[in-house]
């Protein structure tokens, strides 16, 4: 009975209960001002050309990105909510999809920004914005990649499990914030000028 | 800490959620795709679109709910 009571074990019990909720609010608290970040670059893109929008956009790429990312939206998604469930087998098998899947997307936006260049430099008007919000997006996904690796290896490891996967749902969390990032990014880069 | 869960009736129905939600929004961002290119000035058009699927996003795979709480999600 004593045990229990001591100031160590209150500390222990209060540490457990709260840290979860304060990584929760930082994260939360992050990823809004990186929402900051991206919607200057998003708006920047109307200060300076509108609505308009070169014709050369490769329309089939940039759709074939945004399903790509969708795809490593729910790999990711599997992959915490099998952590959750103590299935490490799957947790493991998701995480790599999703590795995979984000390693595919930085090549197509590589494909993108050197046929880009050939159609509008980065010093054009519709090309800094262009270039900027493509770039931002794409280390955006470069460092979420090296974050997923690094919880895939301890994963791979052992760690983790159904009371404990925080830093699983974290990097998941930022995963799925890049993904909505794109959302954005998408139509105002390739649909907004129209047909 | 086992390889099988011991609640895959729980897990399954988590992840039958979350590809229900990525079959909307593939769907979603196939009419998004069709709306601007035969819509002439399809700006307001595409808004609906960005504000259901940034909803969806947030809500089911993000778990924003929980931030009244600041609980876990896919438990």
């Amino acid at each position: 009975m004593a045990m229990t009571t001591t100031p160590e074990a209150v500390h222990s019990r209060a540490e457990a209960t709260y840290r979860p909720a304060a990584n929760r609010l930082g994260l939360w608290l992050f990823l809004a001002s990186e929402t900051f970040l991206f919607s200057a670059f998003i708006s920047s893109r109307f200060v300076v050309s509108g609505t308009d929008q070169p014709e050369h956009l490769n329309q089939g790429l940039a759709l074939l990105l945004t399903l790509l990312l969708l795809w490593s939206s729910i790999s990711a998604f599997r992959a915490e909510a099998a952590i959750a469930h103590d299935n490490r087998r799957l947790f493991q098998r998701e995480m790599l999809t999703t590795i995979v899947l984000g390693l595919l997307f930085l090549v197509g936006v590589g494909l993108e920004f050197n046929e880009a260049l050939a159609d509008f430099p980065a010093n054009t008007i519709y090309g800094s914005s262009f270039f900027m919000l493509i770039g931002l997006h794409a280390f955006h996904v470069l460092t979420g990649i090296l974050a997923l690796g690094v919880v895939w290896n301890l994963g791979r490891l052992g760690h983790y499990g159904s009371d404990d996967h925080w830093p699983v749902e974290g990097v998941v969390k930022y995963w799925h914030f890049v993904d909505l990032m794109w959302v954005a990014i998408y139509p105002t880069l390739y649909l907004f000028g129209g047909s | 800490m086992s390889d099988n869960s011991n609640d895959t009736g729980g897990l399954t129905a988590v992840i039958q959620r979350g590809w229900l939600t990525a079959g909307a929004l593939a769907v979603l961002t196939f009419i998004e795709y069709i709306v601007a290119t035969s819509v002439d000035r399809p700006t307001l058009w595409l808004l609906p679109f960005i504000i259901t699927k940034g909803g969806l996003i947030l809500e089911v795979f993000m778990h924003s709910s929980d931030l009244k709480t600041l609980d876990g999600g896919n438990a």
